[in-house]
């Protein structure tokens, strides 16, 4: 009965699907069909991945510290905050021709091209964090080899992981989009605080409890959601359409 | 901000660098003890077994041989059999089939091995071996002997009419396709592989356990198939970029005299094989095969090398040659070459009239030919008055080499003609074969069936010969038998040899030079003999295992056969001493001159006093090439030499990991679709309500800042 080995090529997709079946569903019902918007969202992954390539040359200078996520872990943060502010700064000069482009001079698409882009962001960064952790998955073993320092639950907690960091980049890229067109500063100083705050939470788990980062996140992600949906101008009675045919 | 984009150059390491860091981040994994060590994923699910000696693939002219993990690596859940029970058990219908059995050594015995191998339930077998203190299990008869009954017994013209190896299974030649069998030499790794059975796998009352089970998968996969001309045909193919996927087996043959050979003059070889294989080619170490016939021949050629030296012998009539033959394990691979070359008019050297030559050796020049074949285990192991048996094709004509044997008294030490009618195998076949007027002698400890009850595994070690745990010492029986035997057949040789001996004095034999041959060929390498004899560039590859004898391909050189040289240059040469360090040594052997070789060896020189740093030994010990003229030839399919190769391949490892039942995984599919199909819907659903959700937006227009 070796089925197992053959499962496991199954199990590594089963888990990609956890990860990423909102943000895909994401993509293909509400970006796939503006090319414009494909664009941005290419755009944003871009500027994540930007800020990847900074860290990583910080990383090897400052050679002494190489092995301490502790340090390398904020200054990931400040960089990501950084070149999705630079990435806002770029979106805002072709603000003219998307307005062209997408037939739409409401409000609402400054709020759809920061959605798209919070997206791009979410979605480099889930694939970047949670690719290789997959590609491992695909082979015949599970995690336990270790005994007790290692959950069973250790890839599909991973792959919530990834789920909840996606997710959280696009209430960020709402919220943070929103804060600077109108200088909320409340929203400026929220959006990398619970950045930082919620990526430093990851760094005080064990693999085995990975609760406190997992619960914390989808608090977070609950709270960030509704102030993103509100901000982009959904209300509690407008709420009701949803269920409309 | 583009400005800053341009000075940065993409660089791909740091890209890489820092994608592992940053997922390794975003594993969650670290606490506080564990902030400087986070491991990687595949670190969490798989675990590499170290110190791994592999059974391989080995061709021939029809045949495979040895295992192969193909075509994909053999896996299968870990059952630890401890005994017999545990082994009826795992064929019988288990519950996670297939497995991989970690055998305990005792149970590695021919018929269980087989049983495995064709049981659908196991996929392959691995067991701990320590080579640094290895010892004899507790096998069924103290016997397991997975050699041929009549080992060497497929060329042609080659005699073997009789089950010499009567507890032979043949285990080392049967195909072991699609299974993989590993000893594995790390005590630690081995620890951990027992640890994750245990902790996993172990139910209750020692039965089966539920999942999740810790299983083991092991690579072997070889690249060559079926036979060794199928391995050259598809070196033809243009995709194999014309590289055969195997590669011949073969050394060097280690030969040397006592002085220089005259044109025309008589010898008389005195031989011993110098390979030994085993079920785990690379676990050879062949005590009783042919250790003791080594150690007893380099005792002959140090006796009479003192004699040289100190004056006593001046000449000798007809010449002394000893010979060492590499490959003889598969089919006579260096006896055979050696014949060939003599029927081919290019030994010792092809004739060039440019250099210094000895004189070309023909089978007419040969007038005995001794070898010693198994010489290290009596029938009664502790007797101090050994009895060996003469094998000789001359019988009834007198020999006499064979009749001064015969006829030693008031030494403690008989020779008795075997009551056998054919000659056992051994490298004198060769010669016998191509010419029956050629006095062959083989000199062996059993008259008609192998003493040698573990001939051919991988316990054929140094306990095999001492039976005890009386450390090595003159007075232990071995060491007698094996000193009295030398002691004769040096005299033997001298008078054979119508030696000039000055004051009729005797050869003597060191007890103590046997003891420490035994100890460094036996026990470790790291010995202060080879110390001596090898050059200071040698000294870093001696460590604390025995040395391994197996032939292996033809392109890497074994340190055995260095040790060898070295050491017969030793017994047999003179030290020059105008020559004090190791390079004017090295330039002392030009191309010209193959009479003789110069080697330089460490010697016991104090090394930070003088200049000094090596001694220089002027000696007659050549190398002679020991690949099978089927190769030269081209014949693949050759029936009169070996054509024995092994496989290349690409990676021998192991891994253990858990493995998990199905429906684990199916669970999370489920759950993955389930998401994704929610998603669909309420995705499409705020797609089509947007306008009207975010009403508040979507009804202002946009202020342009």
């Amino acid at each position: 009965s070796y089925i197992s080995t053959k499962m496991t090529v199954l199990a590594g997709f089963s888990y990609s699907l956890v990860a990423y079946a909102i943000p895909t569903a994401l993509f293909f019902l509400t970006v796939a069909r503006q090319p414009h918007e494909v664009i941005v969202m290419i755009l944003g992954a871009f500027f994540w991945l930007l800020s990847l390539l900074i860290v990583a040359i910080i990383w090897i200078i400052v050679v002494p510290l190489r092995s301490t996520p502790a340090f390398t872990l904020p200054i990931s943060v400040i960089l990501q905050e950084l070149c999705r502010w630079l990435y806002f700064r770029l979106v805002k000069k072709g603000d003219k021709l998307l307005e062209v482009v997408s037939d739409d001079t409401s409000q609402l698409r400054h709020h759809k091209i920061a959605y798209v882009g919070g997206l791009g962001f979410g979605l480099i960064a889930g694939i970047v964090s949670f690719a290789n952790v997959v590609e491992v998955a695909t082979g015949p073993g599970v995690v336990g080899v270790r005994g007790s320092e290692d959950s069973q639950y250790f890839v599909l907690s991973s792959a919530f992981g990834a789920q909840v960091i996606i997710l959280l980049n696009i209430c960020w890229g709402v919220l943070w989009f929103d804060g600077w067109e109108k200088r909320n500063w409340i929203l400026i100083v929220l959006v990398p605080v619970s950045h930082m705050l919620i990526s430093g939470l990851s760094l005080l788990n064990n693999s085995y409890c990975p609760a406190y980062f997992l619960t914390a996140a989808y608090i977070l992600l609950i709270i960030l959601a509704t102030l993103s949906l509100f901000t982009a101008g959904a209300r509690p009675k407008t709420l009701k359409y949803f269920f409309t045919f | 901000m583009a400005d800053t984009d341009r000075q940065i150059m993409p660089d791909l390491w740091s890209i890489l660098i820092g994608c592992i860091l940053l997922s390794s981040l975003y594993e969650h994994n670290v606490s506080g003890s564990q902030l400087f060590h986070v491991p990687t994923v595949y670190q969490r699910i798989y675990q590499e077994v170290t110190g791994i000696e592999a059974c391989f693939r080995l061709i021939n002219a029809t045949s495979q041989i040895g295992c192969s993990a193909s075509p994909k690596n053999v896996s299968g859940v870990l059952w630890y059999a401890e005994s017999q029970d545990n082994i009826s058990s795992v064929l019988n219908d288990p519950p996670h089939s297939p497995y991989i059995v970690i055998l305990e050594p005792d149970l590695f015995t021919s018929e269980n091995i087989q049983d495995m191998k064709e049981s659908k339930h196991v996929n392959g077998i691995v067991f701990y071996y320590d080579k640094q203190n290895p010892i004899i299990p507790e096998l069924p008869g103290g016997v397991f002997s997975p050699g041929k009954t009549c080992p060497n017994n497929d060329l042609v013209d080659v005699e073997c009419d009789r089950s010499w190896n009567v507890n032979g299974s043949g285990l080392n030649f049967m195909d072991f396709n699609n299974f993989a069998v590993f000893a594995i030499t790390n005590n630690d790794s081995y620890n951990n592989v027992l640890k994750c059975y245990e902790d996993h796998n172990r139910g209750a009352e020692g039965g089966y356990g539920d999942f999740p089970l810790c299983s083991a998968e092991l690579e072997a996969n070889m690249d060559a198939v079926l036979s060794t001309p199928e391995c050259y045909e598809r070196a033809n193919v243009w995709t194999n970029l014309g590289v055969p996927q195997c590669i011949p087996l073969g050394d060097k043959n280690v030969w040397g005299t006592l002085f220089e050979i005259q044109d025309s003059q008589d010898i008389i070889i005195v031989a011993t094989k110098l390979d030994s294989n085993a079920f785990i080619p690379y676990l050879s170490y062949g005590a009783n095969n042919e250790v003791a016939g080594i150690v007893t021949q380099l005792a002959v050629a140090d006796a009479l090398g003192r004699m040289k030296r100190d004056g006593t012998l001046n000449a000798t009539e007809k010449a002394i040659m000893f010979v060492f033959y590499h490959g003889e394990s598969y089919d006579y691979i260096g006896s055979s070459r050696m014949v060939y070359d003599m029927l081919n008019n290019k030994f010792p050297y092809k004739r060039d009239s440019g250099k210094q030559q000895p004189p070309l050796l023909n089978l007419t020049n040969i007038t005995t030919f001794l070898e010693l074949s198994h010489v290290g285990i009596q029938h009664q192991y502790n007797t101090e008055s050994p009895v060996y048996y003469l094998h000789t094709n001359q019988k009834g004509k007198s020999s006499s080499l064979h009749d001064y044997l015969i006829n030693i008294t008031n030494k403690n030490i008989t020779f008795n003609d075997t009551t056998a009618d054919s000659l056992p195998p051994a490298s004198a076949q060769m010669f016998h074969r191509r010419d029956k007027n050629v006095p062959v002698i083989i000199v062996s400890d059993y008259d008609t069936e192998y003493n040698n009850k573990l001939f051919g595994s991988h316990y054929d070690i140094l306990e095999n010969l001492i039976h005890s745990d009386m450390g090595l010492s003159p007075s232990h029986p071995l060491i007698i038998q094996l000193q009295k035997l030398a002691l004769s057949l040096a005299t033997a040789l001298l008078d054979v040899s119508n030696a000039t001996v000055n004051g009729g004095r005797s050869p003597e034999v060191d007890s103590e030079k046997i003891i420490e041959l035994l100890d460094c060929y036996l026990v470790k390498t790291n010995c202060s003999l080879f110390r001596e004899v090898l050059s200071p560039s040698s000294l870093d590859n001696l460590g604390n295992e025995p040395l391994s004898r197996y032939v292996t391909v033809n392109t890497i050189a074994n340190f055995e056969t260095q040790y060898t040289f070295n050491l017969l240059a030793n017994f047999t040469g003179v030290v020059d001493d105008t020559i004090d360090t190791c390079k004017k040594c090295e330039k002392e052997n030009s191309d010209s001159n193959q009479v003789y070789t110069f080697t330089h060896m460490s010697g016991d020189i104090n090394h930070s006093s003088d200049s000094k740093d090596c001694i220089c030994v002027k000696s007659f010990t050549h190398y002679h090439e020991a690949t099978s003229p089927a190769f030269d030839m081209k014949d693949y399919n050759s029936k009169e030499y070996s054509t024995w190769a092994e496989s290349n391949w690409s990676g021998i490892s192991m891994r253990i990991y858990l493995v998990t039942f199905p429906l684990f995984e199916v669970a999370i599919l489920l759950f993955g679709l389930t998401l994704f199909t929610i998603s669909v819907f309420v995705t499409w659903q705020c797609n089509r309500k947007g306008r009207q959700i975010f009403a508040v937006t979507a009804n202002s227009p946009a202020v342009h800042t």
